[in-house]
């Protein structure tokens, strides 16, 4: 054994805790997986022949006009126009995950400078900015999207606006919250007792320090935002049909109560939402722990591993 | 009549990095109404001692034997460990702020301690709770029972946690740094409190602390711990007048509590890593004595006639040995210069407040007037208790904080109104080192980016020279250059000290504000600094303002101390006539409180400070 310890550096402890949590992993690989099918739709179209919104009057509906359940040719089965549950599924799956990450990295970039500028300011600037979060968290949110929508029809871009303006204040909240504490550090009065100025202060000292509720937050906002753009759609505020999405394809199973009999088309959908939000949150949580471990709730560590990692 | 014997006691504590070994292979005893001291720098694994002892350590691997009246704590069932715990074994901790509840009064929180192991009426507990703050000097304890712990001042508080850990009349206490949170004056008073009710009560104490001259001018038996293992035991006395082990020698040589001046003897380098596997002595590697067969082998414990117990391959104790002596360096030549007033503060007064929400006026005086006036290339000293306005002070001269009223200039030009682009050029001539060497370096950034920030902020050399410069600023406060691209968390405090006074250096200013420097850091990298602060004086030429609340520690740097009390200087001199003839009561009281041989007689204050409420 040699007697030399190397020190790990934060990235590489990180990570180790990351990969020590077991549900934070098969999260990691289900949202890698839905990815590569999101990137792969089309991929998955052309294999089975099926193109999402190809109707398949001839062998997707049974001679009474009903949706067929899953069998070889349409693995999810297909919905009552005749159209692959899974080719839709696997193309709705881009619309949620681009809505999700787009749309929270926006929040994400909003909710930084804001936060940002009023914890480190304060006074007025503070009074203002916070005033304006509440003012926004105020608001009713299917109310104001109706209205909106009733004026200017709706659109994906108006969707990802409507989340994007909904959901910044909480990571405001949180940003503000840490720079407060931040601001009051000696390094923050060392670098202003060498002359900085405002934004180098905020931009070295603080912003770096910000890292982990940054990436934790906005992994967080991901499956807020694709519920929110799933109810959107489901309330067919959101993506225009035919264009396949999540929420719309609950919508349309909604419809006449067709669920009733055709159960895949509530199953599937469901399903894939519910999996992608915990995924990501459990992620999120799994992050938490491996970025910030003081925050992690005690575990009785195990006992019986002791091996010894004598290579390092 | 042995109370405690700890028996080969092996702590292994599983994290990320490895196993930390706390503890190899201690054994001690603690009889009866004893006080025994256990001393050692942060990381020594004293403080893990005593809570393996409490039973509060879960995660670890702990093998050995921990025998309290004759029952191995390390078998116990949980439930009886529990029993044990506050009736048997009482402990009380370093911060008496964060061990009580902040939402009960103090009375309820003793009364329930009383009967979580007693079954007695609530009454009969609350006249016990009564009782037992009278003895630990509460005054008027049938009213303060009913008070909130934010009520009482900090000494207050610790007296109340001592009444708490003895109300049950426990068998043995730890105490766990009791003072290290409380300022001079109250820590002789809790000291002489602890070492009464132990006489009265019989109570067998365990005092963890780092501070050695402590506790050795009280402990029976002292033992000193380093990385882990047991380096020296003996009779209180013995360690402290002729330490068997160089590692003892060295860290009563370093503290500056000598008449000495000039460059302390330190102990070279840093502690070694706990995770490390042992094979030879820990202390090897700093220790002047160290001899080939210290690094080979672990060393064998050696029996001196009076009683001490050594880990060391030296045969004769370490105090007689020659080259156990930790070497002081040399002590190069000041450079001449003229004397004029650098710094000048005139009436300087701060005032925080204004009108409150019923249209009281409520204004809080900080400062009260304070002038001052700092030769070039001399140190002036300011000391004062927490709360007393020092760092405040500091913080308006370096023109980090504007004065209510009053002046202060430099070199010259007043700190107060400038401009942007003034106050940048004035930043070139003073600057600052803070107290916290863990809070004051941005965690997120490199060390070279650190040191390097001034250049950035200022706009002076770029690319290859900034670089340069900052590895010379590395090499001139004593750090590797080949570390430049670490962060402040592989540094030890120490080490993350130097890289802030490198810092400070980078714009050449004339003028450097120490506040509390050293207060964070273990005696024998104190000694370290202190001397590097030496060192820069005589050879830069530098003026520095030097905050402290330790008087040892100023004393030894200033050339002129000023004594600060309430947001007003109560006393200013030259250091030797302000320590031998102190004018201002208040002096005397802190010049008292922190003799050792003073807090050795027990004795108490006439008209003690502090027994009131605080405001």
């Amino acid at each position: 054994m040699s007697t030399e310890i190397k020190q790990r550096g934060s990235l590489e402890l990180t990570m180790r805790r990351l990969i020590s949590d077991r549900a934070g992993m098969v999260s990691m690989l289900f949202i890698i997986a839905l990815v590569a099918v999101a990137v792969g739709a089309d991929a998955i179209a052309a294999l089975t022949g099926h193109s999402a919104t190809a109707q398949f009057l001839n062998t997707g509906l049974t001679p009474t006009g009903l949706p067929v359940p899953p069998n070889g040719e349409f693995l999810f089965g297909t919905d009552q126009l005749g159209r692959d549950v899974l080719v839709r599924l696997a193309h709705g799956a881009r619309i949620s995950l681009a809505i999700g990450v787009v749309a929270s990295l926006l929040a994400a970039i909003i909710g930084v400078t804001v936060g940002l500028v009023a914890g480190y300011f304060g006074g007025w600037i503070d009074v203002v900015l916070g005033r304006l979060m509440d003012l926004v968290m105020s608001i009713p949110v299917l109310l104001c999207m109706l209205s909106l929508v009733a004026v200017f029809g709706p659109s994906v871009s108006l969707s990802l606006t409507v989340i994007v303006f909904f959901s910044w204040t909480t990571m405001g909240r949180v940003i503000r919250g840490q720079v407060l504490s931040l601001r009051e550090r000696e390094f923050v009065v060392a670098s202003r007792s060498m002359g900085a100025g405002h934004l180098s202060i905020m931009f070295t000292d603080i912003l770096p320090n910000l890292g982990a509720p940054i990436i934790i937050y906005t992994t967080m906002m991901v499956p807020t935002s694709i519920i929110f753009e799933a109810t959107l759609s489901f309330l067919g505020l959101g993506i225009v049909p035919p264009a396949p999405s999540w929420g719309g394809m609950l919508a349309e199973a909604a419809n006449n109560s067709i669920y009733m009999f055709a159960w895949w088309l509530v199953l599937f959908p469901g399903l894939a939402l519910l999996f992608t939000t915990l995924s990501f949150n459990i992620l999120g949580d799994a992050l938490r722990d491996a970025l910030d471990p003081a925050s992690m709730r005690h575990r009785a560590p195990k006992k019986k591993k002791k091996s010894v990692r004598a290579a390092s | 009549m042995t109370v405690l014997s700890v028996r080969n006691l092996n702590i292994d504590i599983p994290t990320g990095d490895g196993h930390v070994h706390a503890a190899r292979d201690v054994s001690f005893d603690v009889e009866a109404g004893e006080l025994f001291g256990i001393a050692g720098e942060s990381g020594s694994g004293k403080s893990v001692l005593s809570q393996a002892i409490m039973g509060l350590l879960p995660g670890a691997i702990i093998s050995g034997e921990i025998l309290f009246e004759g029952r191995n704590l390390l078998t116990l069932s949980p439930k009886d460990m529990q029993r044990l715990r506050g009736n048997r074994i009482a402990m009380i901790s370093q911060d008496p702020l964060s061990s009580l509840h902040p939402f009960y009064t103090i009375g309820a929180q003793i009364t329930e301690a009383i009967r979580t192991h007693r079954k007695i009426s609530q009454a009969e507990a609350l006249q016990e709770a009564i009782d037992i703050l009278g003895r630990v000097g509460i005054h008027d304890p049938e009213k303060r029972v009913h008070d909130y712990p934010h009520q009482f001042s900090g000494g207050m508080r610790q007296r109340v946690m001592i009444a708490m850990a003895i109300v049950l009349r426990p068998a043995l206490l730890i105490a766990d740094e009791p003072t290290t949170a409380l300022d001079v004056t109250v820590q002789a008073q809790i000291i002489s409190l602890l070492n009464e009710m132990r006489l009265e009560l019989g109570t067998a104490i365990i005092m963890v602390t780092h501070d050695l001259e402590l506790l050795s001018s009280i402990a029976d038996h002292a033992m000193v711990m380093y990385a882990g293992n047991r380096m020296e035991m003996g009779p209180g006395e013995a360690v402290l007048t002729t330490p068997a082990h160089p590692y003892t020698l060295g860290l009563l040589r370093s503290s500056p509590s000598h008449e000495s001046r000039g460059p302390l003897p330190s102990i070279p380098g840093q502690p070694p890593s706990l995770l490390l596997d042992q094979k030879a002595c820990a202390f090897a590697p700093r220790c002047a004595a160290a001899m080939d067969i210290c690094r080979q082998e672990r060393p064998p414990l050696r029996d001196f006639v009076d009683g001490t117990r050594s880990l060391c391959w030296l045969e004769e104790k370490a105090a007689n040995t020659a080259a156990a002596l930790p070497a002081a360096p040399e002590e190069p030549k000041a450079i001449e210069q003229s004397s004029d007033i650098v710094v000048s503060v005139s009436d300087v007064r701060l005032t925080y407040g204004g009108r409150s929400l019923f249209g009281k006026n409520i204004n809080l005086e900080v400062l009260k007037g304070v002038s001052l006036e700092l030769p070039r290339g001399k140190t002036l000293g300011i000391v004062g208790e927490s709360g007393c306005g020092k760092s405040t002070l500091a913080r308006i001269i370096a023109g980090l904080l504007p004065p209510t009223s009053g002046d202060v200039t430099i070199e010259g030009q007043s700190v107060i109104g400038l401009d942007r682009r003034e106050w940048i050029e004035m930043r070139k001539r003073v600057q600052m080192v803070f107290q916290d060497p863990f809070g004051s370096l941005n965690p997120r950034r490199r060390v070279g980016s650190i040191i390097g920030d001034p250049f950035r902020i200022q706009n002076v050399a770029h690319g290859a020279a900034r670089k340069n410069k900052v590895r010379d600023l590395m090499e001139i406060v004593g750090l590797n250059p080949e570390h430049y691209n670490r962060f402040p968390s592989e540094f030890s405090g120490g080490q993350r000290q130097r890289i802030g006074i490198a810092r400070a250096l980078a714009l050449n200013p004339s003028i450097i504000i120490f506040d509390e420097p050293v207060s964070a850091l273990d005696v024998s990298i104190q000694a370290q600094i202190l001397n590097l602060i030496g060192r820069l004086q005589r050879e830069l030429g530098l003026s520095y303002l030097f905050i402290s609340h330790d008087l040892a520690v100023v004393r030894h740097v200033s050339s002129e101390i000023i004594v600060m009390k309430a947001g007003q200087v109560v006393e200013r001199g030259d250091t030797e006539t302000l320590y031998h003839q102190p004018q201002h009561p208040y002096t005397r009281e802190l010049l008292a409180a922190a003799d050792p041989d003073y807090r050795k007689s027990g004795g108490g204050f006439a008209d003690p400070l502090s027994q009131g409420v605080t405001p």
